[in-house]
């Protein structure tokens, strides 16, 4: 098939869930012969956009990349004004209101949907990855194929603004993450296209290189929690400092805590916090295989990649109680614990420290789940039964009187 | 206390025409570099006059609820009706008339009471469930959208337009569904009707007392006039009338007999007529043959087509009675389903027919019913106590013949 | 010689009824005057009702002189007017446009029409028409009246600018740091355009200035009209908006007084006295030079041709991030508002009066 994929960032460098899930599927595609092409802005970075890729065309692991200027940065005073009277508004506000709020949030690129338009039509179908950026609510307007969504939403402010509706209404297909995502997106969008939950492929890789990580970053023998992904609030990165400095102010045990990725939001430092800022993915990966234990604190995850990588290390993990989807994560693979608040936490990483057995039980059985579930055979089987009903149904908007009827009396979604 | 404005100075170097100038610059500049998006005053502007004209809807709606609420509040009353009389003692003629009529517009007045206070609720309900109109503000524009994305899809170099094939499948989709419901039998129609519904004397008699009712109602159309005996009788009665039947041959056993029948579909034909040029029309045993839908189309046509004083007698199975199951309904393959005669009434008083009128008819054989007990003297030496008995025997061998052997048809009929 | 003022209506605050005020202190200074109204409010209460007229005035000689405040139509007015044999003076202070009132109140909008068919009615009746502004004066000149005085609207600005500020209590303008604040003053009524008011604050609060404030001083009449501004500011979820409504005396001088800016995008103003009572504050004034308002501003304030939203924002914004630009329009504003003293204008109206006595 010829493919084309729009996502708002891309990249090696990129560190982001979605835009890494994006790469994955985008790239194993193309190493299984199809025609992968990828349009996306020129940053690498979300917090203002700024072009740091070259302009035009590259070749990344067999895929073409298209990569587009980004027309205006993002304003910070201006973009958290807008999202403060729209998302977190408790009333209805305008729509060109909501409209701004996407502009201003961007990847702000004025040449998409043209591009769009002009190229879309030489592939089969379009693949968005992440509803919440304005290159896949611009593109998905602009678009000339069947189009599969990969929303990556969870229940979180933004889903609920009435601009969304348009962008779950408009793609002929959705591909969740995990059964969580598909029960909230169906719940708040009442979807009505073929939709299926596709998750994301895992190959256990055998770890390399942990005692370079734990050289390179003092660590040495001490056992460590891992941390991965940008630190911000929304990540839960701040409330597992403060829960760790808690844990280490009432125990004084020799254990670290590292934090592996970019610093978005500054946290204070601490002896027994280790934070790597950004590093490569072998370095990261290492980071993950090596620990005791991972970490995963996020509130608001549509699926945690992590966590996956975690398990396929046979790392058991502690999981943020207050996510849903790490919850049902947790719960499917049998490879995690959560935890909600600190006494928890506390009693949590008492009794996996103590227990080098339950955590190699913990370990074995999360390995053992990716193994069976996420084989990228088992994914991408999922994965061409709905793109080949996205190309097949052609699906139409309803809301348009017979046509929208007579297809939807015809073909009822599953 | 006023800002200081600094040293004293007059402002005159300061060139405000040049100024203005220079902001009129800056807000190109900032237009061209899509600081702002793009049209917003336009945006601005048309969002204000949609709230502006919003304001202007809800007092209006503010001001019908007013009305709604009060519609029921004054109350109807005998004594606000007039008796005043120009005729001499008119007055008390019209008091002793208004006295002995008492009841009945008591009666009345309760009615159009209830129906006012009835009403008044349900505007008022009307006005307050009417929307705040927000969620369609911006309705328009995402039609716009969806259209545009069609046009986009339809454009999509693919051979065809989606719609276009999307169409022609469903079509062969229905189609073939209909051609699988489609009865074609081999027999007659004829034989059929020859062999169930009864000889042609039978259904002469037992049509004779609705034939009476078409007086002065010509133009009547029998549709689905089988062998012609509703025209038959109709003939004889000097009411003029055609048939209209869609089986071929019994279109041309009608014609031999001498009466005007055409081969069409009911509510085709129905249609191609003038409205109000229809005095009467009668469907004995047909709309049991019809969709739920067509029936009811049908009734709707039918009021339209009658003029004022117009008449439908439609006769039927009676779906109350079990014992029609057993026997009549599903003798005849072509049956879809028996028309509940409360639903036909219901339906034909929704199309607006003024009078609507239900005959019972063609009673279960005496045989097949339960039977009553006339005396229980043989039975019994107890007489007062078996007469109960009696009493109650008879009382629930009556409900059992309600339900089981009511009579096997009805006819309504409704008066424009 | 007496001279008597009459008025459709009087209410406290309103320009009209203090201009009346004032001139009859002025006109006491000569003779007798009194105030004649159709409409009285109770808080004046030594306005006389038009019906005590025939009593209360000594009627005919040669030299009374009846002055007519015409901004409306009121039928019995006109009526009392074309009975009445002395001669008239006719003040005008324009009447607005019907058609912005439309939306929002037919009967209103009526009897602003029925406003402009009396006052050119009253062209043969009128001794002397004094217009509010040289823009009045033209309009009274295309209904054919002739050698029309004009004499700015009479003001205390004086009096206005020693009241002792206090600040309101109802709503906070304070903040860290010290927010912008934008100011209009002025009854809520469609000519005087609140919407591009709220479409400027949204550009500035959206794009330029994060912690702009808003505050929209003036009484409300048209309740539908109030309702559509809120519910507009509330679709736009914008923020630091206040509807102040009708405030006292202190707390309006309070009010010029912390202003950063005052912005009139009025659509229609036969003078516009806040322009100047902004300017009597220091207050540096940004307008749109519609209808009258060019002329009261003069060279004393930024004028953009068009009630752009972005313009509008674009011109505040420079007030507010320019202190040198903002001082030179105090201190030109300070000599506007010197040139429409009580005493000058004053004095002027009551030399066109004796002329004609």
């Amino acid at each position: 098939m010829r493919l084309l994929f729009v996502v708002q960032r891309y990249g090696q460098e990129v560190f982001g869930g979605a835009e890494a899930c994006c790469r994955e599927f985008a790239t194993r595609l193309a190493a299984r012969g199809h025609q992968v092409h990828v349009v996306t802005s020129r940053a690498r970075n979300y917090s203002d956009w700024a072009n740091e890729y070259p302009e035009g065309e590259q070749d990344l692991d067999g895929v073409t990349v298209h990569r587009l200027s980004v027309s205006r940065p993002r304003h910070a005073e201006v973009f958290d004004g807008l999202q403060r009277r729209t998302v977190a508004a408790h009333h209805w506000t305008a729509a060109h209101l909501q409209t701004e709020w996407m502009r201003q949030q961007g990847p702000l690129i004025d040449e998409l949907p043209g591009w769009l338009a002009d190229m879309s039509p030489g592939f089969d179908i379009t693949i968005f990855f992440t509803y919440l950026y304005y290159t896949t609510w611009a593109g998905l307007r602009a678009v000339r194929t069947p189009s599969v969504l990969h929303p990556t939403a969870h229940d979180e402010p933004p889903a609920y603004l009435p601009l969304f509706d348009e962008v779950f209404r408009l793609p002929s297909a959705l591909a969740f993450l995990t059964a969580e995502e598909g029960e909230f997106v169906r719940r708040r969008f009442r979807v009505r296209q073929p939709s299926m939950v596709i998750g994301i492929g895992m190959e256990a890789r055998p770890p390399t290189g942990t005692g370079e990580f734990r050289r390179r970053f003092g660590i040495d023998d001490a056992p460590y929690l891992a941390c991965v992904g940008r630190t911000d609030p929304g990540k839960g990165s701040l409330e597992l400092f403060e829960f760790f400095t808690a844990y280490q102010r009432r125990r004084r045990s020799p254990l670290k805590l590292a934090l592996i990725g970019e610093e978005v939001f500054p946290l204070p430092s601490h002896p027994d916090v280790v934070k790597t800022g950004f590093v490569d993915e072998d370095v990261r990966d290492a980071g993950i295989a090596g620990a005791t234990l991972l970490v995963q604190p996020s509130f608001f995850e549509s699926f945690s990649m992590v966590l996956t990588e975690a398990w396929s290390f046979g790392v058991p993990a502690l999981v943020q109680g207050r996510s849903e989807v790490l919850v049902g994560q947790a719960r499917r693979s049998g490879g995690g614990l959560p935890y909600c608040g600190y006494a928890e936490f506390e009693a949590a990483l008492d009794l996996l420290l103590a227990d080098d057995e339950l955590r190699r039980r913990l370990g074995s059985a999360g390995r053992a789940h990716v193994e069976s579930t996420y084989s990228w055979d088992a994914v991408f089987a999922r994965y061409f039964t709905l793109l080949g009903r996205a190309v097949e149904r052609r699906w139409v908007p309803p809301g348009l009187g017979v046509a929208a009827a007579a297809s939807e009396a015809a073909a009822p979604p599953s | 206390m006023p800002p200081d404005p600094g040293p004293p100075q007059d402002g005159a170097d300061v060139d405000l025409g040049t100024l203005v100038q220079q902001l009129r610059e800056r807000v190109a500049e900032r237009r061209q570099a899509g600081e702002y998006p793009p049209d917003l005053e336009a945006t601005l502007d048309r969002h204000y006059e949609s709230v502006a004209g919003h304001r202007d809807r809800e007092t209006r709606l503010r001001a019908l609820g007013v009305a709604a609420r009060r519609l029921g509040s004054k109350g109807f009353d005998r004594q606000r009706i007039d008796s005043s009389s120009e005729i001499p003692f008119g007055s008390q003629v019209h008091r002793v008339i208004a006295k002995a009529v008492a009841r009945q517009t008591d009666g009345v007045l309760r009615q159009l009471s209830e129906l006012a206070s009835e009403l008044s609720r349900i505007l008022g309900d009307i006005v307050d469930l009417i929307p705040e109109q927000d969620d369609f503000a911006d309705l328009s524009a995402r039609v716009d959208l969806v259209l545009d994305r069609l046009v986009a899809y339809e454009k999509a170099p693919r051979g065809g337009t989606t719609a276009q094939r999307e169409l022609a499948r469903r079509l062969d989709e229905v189609e073939t569904e209909l051609a699988q419901n489609r009865f074609h039998p081999w027999y007659s129609q004829e034989a059929f009707e020859r062999s169930f519904r009864g000889s042609r004397q039978q259904i002469l008699s037992a049509y004779a007392s609705l034939a009476d009712r078409f007086h002065n109602c010509a133009p009547v159309v029998d549709i689905g006039c089988g062998r012609g005996e509703m025209l038959e009788l109709l003939a004889g009665r000097g009411i003029e009338a055609y048939g209209i039947e869609i089986d071929e041959a019994l279109v041309e056993v009608v014609r031999e007999l001498g009466y005007t029948v055409h081969l069409a579909d009911a509510i085709a034909h129905l249609e191609s007529l003038i409205d109000g040029s229809l005095g009467g029309i009668f469907l004995g045993q047909v709309i049991e043959h019809l969709s739920a839908q067509r029936a009811a189309d049908l009734m709707a046509l039918a009021a339209l087509k009658l003029r004022p004083g117009g008449r439908l007698i439609i006769e039927t199975v009676n779906a109350q009675s079990l014992y029609v199951y057993a026997h009549a309904f599903y003798l005849d393959p072509t049956h879809i389903r028996p028309v509940h005669p409360a639903y036909l009434e219901f339906l034909a008083r929704e199309a607006g027919f003024n009078l609507v009128e239900i005959d019972w008819r063609s009673p279960v054989p005496a045989a097949d019913a339960l039977e009553t007990v006339d005396s229980l003297e043989a039975a019994s030496q107890d007489g007062e106590h078996s007469e109960a008995m009696r009493e109650i025997f008879n009382r629930n061998a009556a409900r059992v013949n309600t339900l089981l052997f009511n009579d096997q048809d009805y006819a309504i009929i409704a008066t424009r | 010689m007496e001279i008597h003022q009459i008025l459709v209506a009087a209410s406290p605050g309103d320009a009209i009824t203090n201009e009346a005020l004032l001139m009859r202190r002025l006109f006491r200074r000569i003779g007798r005057s009194e105030i004649f109204a159709h409409y009285i409010d109770a808080r004046l209460p030594d306005v006389l009702p038009l019906a005590a007229y025939p009593e209360r005035a000594s009627g005919l000689r040669a030299d009374n002189l009846l002055v007519a405040h015409a901004s409306i139509g009121e039928s019995p007015v006109f009526e009392f007017l074309l009975q009445r044999r002395e001669r008239l003076v006719l003040r005008y202070h324009n009447v607005t446009p019907a058609e912005v009132f439309e939306p929002f109140d037919h009967v209103f909008a009526c009897r602003l029409r029925a406003g402009r068919q009396e006052v050119a009615a009253l062209r043969q009746r009128t001794t002397l028409a004094v217009a509010a502004s040289a823009y009045n004066a033209a309009e009274l000149a295309d209904m054919g009246y002739r050698d029309v005085a004009v004499v700015p609207l009479l003001v205390d600005f004086d009096g206005l600018t020693r009241t002792p500020p206090r600040e309101p209590e109802r709503f906070d303008l304070s903040g860290e740091p010290r927010p912008p604040v934008v100011l209009f003053v002025g009854r809520m009524v469609p000519n005087k355009n609140h919407p591009a008011l709220l479409k400027t604050h949204h550009v500035l609060r959206t794009y330029r200035r994060f912690d702009a404030r808003l505050v929209l001083v003036g009484t409300s009449h048209f309740a539908t009209y109030v309702a559509s501004l809120e519910r507009f500011a509330r679709e736009l979820a914008l923020p630091g908006v206040v509807f102040a409504g009708a405030i006292p005396v202190a707390e309006l001088a309070w009010l010029y007084q912390r202003a950063d800016a005052f912005l009139c995008l009025s659509s229609h103003e036969g003078f516009c006295a806040p322009l100047v009572e902004a300017m009597a504050f220091d207050t540096p004034v940004v307008a749109w030079s519609s209808s009258a308002v060019g002329q009261t501003v003069g060279d004393a304030g930024i004028l953009i041709d068009e009630p752009s939203p972005l313009m509008a924002a674009e011109a505040v914004d420079a007030v507010l991030g320019d202190p040198g630009l903002a001082a030179a329009l105090v201190a030109r504003g300070r000599r506007r508002a010197a040139e429409y003293s009580l005493d000058r204008t004053g004095s002027a109206l009551l030399q066109r009066l004796l002329e004609v006595a």
